[in-house]
């Protein structure tokens, strides 16, 4: 592999554009790179209030959120924090139904096999983890889930809870060894409610008592 | 100082100059194409077991639920803004007639047919899926639509496309009576203008994946990788037998932040450049067995092509024959004396 001749280099083409064009485009690569920078450096924990005001001039944040760049970039790369929030995510549902019988539904399926599937379902399940206790909008994406899990099973009611499902770090293993070690070393129930169902409309009622426990070998994702 | 100032206006005029608009061969970006095309392609595939039930009628995610969680961030964009097709799918057969064309349209801009429109039409159709719903989307998307985005400025579909197989087809066809316009070429400026978006566009970007990491105590504690073989749900390969060796897995972990934080400023130097790129890829290839995150690491290896000069991508796909051949003259860009009136 070799690396790109430097631009100063003498066999380099002369620019072909007229210098208007190039003024013009000089000035359009100015805002591009200034409302990219102003995403980047404004999506982190505590931006400050400069750059919270620079986010308002009016092209910059429209033209991140179009294109799709408007993220947390520092978070969205660090891959693992191993801190509290860096889990794995499930949603389960214990649905009632109309016969008295009861139905488990959990997110993502164990049988996924294809990576991005099983990714997408984590993903909702850790964006209900992340809402939870904010009571404004903790319930919003349950109650969908919850209203389509009714729709599409025929329940009359149950609960829906969020897990969050602790990892084992290095000492569990070398201490228990890998074959007898469960996956997670515990697990928590972030976000729990009840499913109501009356008149064909789902309402959902939260159980304020979270807690931690140890994995039930039941409900334990199975490792890949 | 009058001197001064006007030395360094003109010298700096120069550079950006030859820095933006010294055009060049679009073969990267052809092959920046084709693998953009092919993660997009799979990203929406794999929404094809899941469409209904994410986004059908009575779905996991209503648009009336993603409007509604974005409402009371007071920074979010209305939704209108955040344009998505798949928001007017009210029927279940709409929505899968929309998932068909979409499908079709990235597969066309994978082959690169009609590449200069498909182009343009596979971002909306990428974006269209991010922004119906974002709550499932996760590292690969802002890749690549950035990527996407880069590649709409710039002639991609010049090399490994339909279209190019058409114009050496049509050229072939026509008995030539004149020589070809003197001047023409392959280069282009807009491809320049794309190549030096994507690469100071990537070199933030890992400057962000570093700062990132330092954030954690677990990049610092040289424990992170552990944590990503820990992950059951993501991983493709268990390497909990590692536990053994901490070592390694401090090494990997340290080598992972020292080569993102080096990418970030050393790339613009031409003898590490080399170097880098082939770390990239080590990097890249050793991060799926752990993460799972196969279509990212193809995106990103993809996007690193950027730094790689058009003659170096030339010979690596020599294989490919023809496909690589500078251009039929009718897909070239006339050079600037015969644009001129």
């Amino acid at each position: 592999m070799h690396a790109s001749a430097p631009p100063s280099c003498t066999s380099d083409p002369a620019p072909s554009w007229s210098e208007t064009a190039r003024t013009a485009v000089s000035f359009l690569l100015f805002l591009h790179f200034f409302a990219l920078a102003v995403g980047f450096t404004s999506n982190t924990w505590s931006p400050s209030p400069l750059l919270v005001r620079l986010r308002d001039v009016p092209p910059v944040r429209p033209y991140l959120q179009l294109l799709g760049w408007d993220v947390p970039w520092l978070g969205l790369y660090s891959l693992t924090h191993a801190a509290e929030d860096d889990t794995d995510h499930t949603l389960a549902a214990e649905l009632r139904m109309a016969d008295g019988s009861s139905r488990e539904i959990v997110l993502p399926e164990p049988d996924l096999r294809l990576p991005e599937r099983k990714r997408r379902f984590t993903r909702l399940a850790a964006t209900v983890g992340e809402l939870a206790g904010n009571s404004t909008v903790e319930s919003i994406l349950p109650q969908a889930i919850a209203a389509h899990f009714v729709g599409q099973y025929g329940a009359a009611g149950g609960t829906i809870r969020c897990r969050r499902h602790f990892l084992q770090p290095t000492e569990a293993v070398l201490r228990s060894g890998r074959d007898e070690i469960a996956p997670y070393s515990r697990e928590q129930t972030l976000y729990e409610a009840r499913i109501l169902v009356s008149d064909g409309l789902v309402e959902l009622l939260k159980i304020e008592s979270a807690a931690d426990v140890a994995p039930p070998a039941a409900t334990t994702p199975a490792t890949p | 100082m009058r001197q001064y100032l006007g030395d360094l206006s003109r010298s700096f005029g120069q550079a950006w100059n030859r820095f933006w608009f010294t055009p060049r061969d679009p073969l990267v970006l052809s092959v920046i194409r084709v693998a953009a095309g092919l993660v997009a392609l799979y990203l929406v595939a794999s929404y094809t077991p899941d469409l209904g039930r994410f986004f059908g009628p009575g779905g996991l995610l209503p648009v009336e639920t993603i409007e509604t969680l974005q409402r009371p961030d007071p920074e979010s964009m209305p939704r209108r803004w955040r344009f998505s097709y798949l928001d007017y799918m009210q029927s279940g057969s709409d929505l899968w007639l929309a998932h068909v064309a979409g499908l079709a349209v990235l597969a066309l801009y994978t082959v690169g047919f009609w590449t200069r429109v498909s182009s343009c039409l596979a971002l909306v159709v990428v974006l269209s899926y991010v922004h119906r719903g974002p709550v499932l989307t996760g590292e690969v998307e802002p890749v690549l639509a950035l990527v996407m985005f880069y590649l709409c400025l710039a002639p991609s579909g010049r090399y490994l496309s339909v279209d190019a197989w058409l114009a050496r087809r049509r050229a072939a066809s026509i008995p030539r009576t004149e020589p070809a316009p003197a001047g023409a070429s392959n280069l282009s400026t807009a491809a320049t203008i794309a190549t030096r978006l994507m690469q100071v566009h990537l070199s933030l970007l890992y400057a962000g994946m570093a700062l990132g990491k330092l954030a954690g105590d677990a990049w610092w504690s040289g424990a992170a990788v552990w944590w990503l073989i820990a992950r059951p749900e993501q991983r493709l390969a268990d390497l909990t037998w590692l536990a053994d060796h901490p070592f390694v897995v401090n090494a990997w972990t340290h080598a992972i932040v020292v080569f993102e934080l080096a990418f970030a400023v050393l790339i613009w130097n031409r003898l590490a450049r080399p170097l880098l790129l082939w770390l990239a890829a080590a990097m890249w290839i050793l991060l799926v067995p752990i993460t799972g995150l196969a279509a990212f690491a193809l995106l990103m290896l993809a996007a690193n092509l950027s730094f790689v000069p058009p003659d170096t991508v030339r010979r690596a796909f020599s294989c490919c024959g023809s496909l690589v051949d500078p251009p039929a003259a009718s897909l070239v860009e006339p050079p600037a004396a015969v644009r001129q009136p």
